[in-house]
């Protein structure tokens, strides 16, 4: 299946002219009419949303999920297939660099999905995009509230809408490290997490992603948990109290993550230029994608 | 609640005047009770930024659903909620950068409402009276000041039409504290900072409203022990849609008799 068709879009201007926002797009087939879509304010401004995609198109990013999930789970890194990525992070990884032009999970790095996210978020995005496939295999260890303002580095390779994947092999998202020379720092803006391909989900699953008031919080105290239900998501803007973490897991836990990226001035100006949380240094190559 | 829906009526109607957008509010001390409720009561009403310092503001906001697709021509969802910013208005580098950041966002602002408050209580006869007097004159009197200048020079001197069109102005919050004494209570630089609040907010309105920014003082009784802080927040969207310039406006409660004061 291609993308292309999703790919048609126009672009005006928010109430205050600074935010680019969608005002048509022939994405919106692909949504569920009727769906629960909510905007909410605590502990921070986030949106959830149930039954998202329509029950065709999302069977269509089903079957590619468990593909992906068919070539098996390496536990070294590995760029092509689910594996052992991200330092520190308990979960099997593939950023969407990795994935074929014509996988309908695509759809999470196209522009009309790029857009829509930002319009919502109200955030003025670059086209930047990282994303990736994550698993959790039962009882993975809990991360720790954070809050995602973290740099990310690019270089420009974008696709024909003009969304530029982060594509590890050509520039470290976390280090810059790049063989080319128009490597650019850039800063996430708001990041989803989609929940695809999980068994229904019961109290005592676990999986849940938390929000936080405080980095300080216990993570299996949160102030919202959002289970992890196939077909919904959660999205917010990174600032400096998203404070969000994965909770332990009883079993198996599939997502789609996006993060949406602007230029680090904007975070700078607002909040400090001490607000941006540096990666730490065992960050590896492959990280965090 | 009457009292309450007038004022919405009349900022609806300051709104339909200009034939715009909805009123910019920057708002100081946006953590602290009085800004929470504030945006609490308020958010639909305005556009908020909301500034703090060392305190995340957490703001009581209705959940509410929406059709993604229709974020097209709408506002943003999430843009609904206050546009936080953070600063130290005791350093002048960030009012600076916070009013570029606000006015980058907004184009402008309609109200300035200065809600920042650093109190050190400490007895006038020992050195503790004199403890933390900075924090308290940059946050109660220069940040005020500062940031309404800030605001002038980067904004408000320009456009004195469009001022007067959508009725710009600036509300200091300051103190009872401010017009009287208060026996035994240790307020002695407390007090004087919202006392000059006071005579600055009169300098302020003298000066600004040649700008067409009207500029007001609003002095409560401590909240909610003696004033409630929803009557603290009616009188100030009240000074927002009213015309009164240079108002210096107490609001006592029910302690203070007029033979007390």
């Amino acid at each position: 299946m291609s993308v292309n068709h999703v790919s048609t879009y126009s672009v005006g201007y928010s109430r205050n002219g600074s935010i680019p926002v969608i005002v048509s797009w022939q994405c919106r087939e692909e949504l569920q009419r009727g769906a629960r879509w909510e905007a909410r304010f605590s502990p921070f401004p986030h949106v959830v949303a149930s039954n998202v995609l329509r029950d065709g198109f999302y069977q269509l990013l089903v079957e590619s999920h468990r593909r992906h999930l068919q070539r098996g789970l390496c536990e070294s890194t590995d760029t092509t297939r689910l594996s052992r990525a991200i330092t520190g992070y308990d979960a099997y990884s593939l950023g969407f660099a990795a994935l074929g032009q014509d996988d309908p999970l695509r759809f999470f790095v196209s522009r009309p999905w790029h857009d829509l996210l930002a319009a919502i978020a109200g955030v003025e995005a670059t086209g930047d995009v990282n994303a990736a496939l994550h698993t959790h295999s039962p009882n993975s260890r809990a991360g720790t509230p954070h809050n995602d303002l973290n740099p990310a580095f690019f270089v420009d390779n974008p696709s024909a809408d003009g969304i530029n994947i982060s594509d590890n092999l050509l520039c470290d998202y976390c280090s810059g490290a790049s063989h080319r020379a128009d490597v650019r720092r850039m800063l996430r803006a708001a990041s989803m997490i989609f929940y695809l391909n999980n068994e229904a989900w019961q109290p005592g699953d676990g999986g849940e992603t938390g929000l936080y008031k405080s980095p300080h919080d216990q993570v299996s105290s949160p102030t919202v948990a959002l289970p992890p239900e196939s077909n919904s998501l959660v999205f917010f803007e990174c600032t400096p109290f998203s404070y969000h973490s994965f909770m332990a897991n009883c079993v198996w836990r599939h997502s789609v993550v996006v993060w949406l990226h602007r230029a680090p001035t904007v975070a700078e100006n607002r909040w400090g230029p001490t607000s941006i949380v540096e990666w730490p240094l065992v960050m590896s190559k492959s990280a965090r994608s | 609640m009457g009292a309450d829906l007038d004022c919405r009526m009349a900022i609806g109607h300051v709104q339909e005047r200009s034939v715009m957008k909805r009123r910019v509010c920057l708002l100081t001390g946006a953590a602290g009770r009085l800004g929470r409720a504030f945006v609490a009561a308020y958010w639909d009403t305005y556009d908020f930024a909301a500034l703090y310092h060392n305190t995340i503001p957490r703001f009581e906001i209705r959940p509410r659903l929406f059709e993604p697709i229709q974020v097209a021509t709408k506002a943003s969802p999430l843009g609904s909620a206050p546009y936080v910013v953070r600063g130290d208005l005791g350093s002048e580098e960030d009012l600076d950068r916070v009013a570029r950041t606000v006015l980058s966002r907004f184009g402008s602002i309609d109200l300035l409402v200065n809600a920042a408050v650093v109190y050190r209580f400490g007895p006038a006869t020992a050195r503790e009276g004199l403890r933390d007097v900075s924090p308290q004159l940059d946050v109660n009197l220069l940040a005020p000041v500062r940031l309404a200048l800030l605001l002038l020079d980067m904004s408000w001197r320009e456009t004195p039409a469009e001022n007067r069109r959508r009725n710009r102005n600036i509300v200091n919050v300051s103190s009872t504290s401010g017009l009287r004494l208060y026996p035994g209570s240790d307020q002695m630089m407390y007090a004087a900072t919202k006392s000059a609040l006071n005579m600055a907010s009169l300098y302020m309105a003298d000066e600004f409203a040649k700008f067409g920014i009207r500029v007001n003082a609003l002095c409560p009784d401590s909240f909610p022990a003696q004033v409630p802080t929803e009557y603290v927040l009616k009188r100030i969207c009240a000074l927002d849609c009213g015309s009164e310039l240079g108002k210096i406006e107490p609001l006592w409660g029910p302690m203070q008799s007029p033979a007390v004061r």
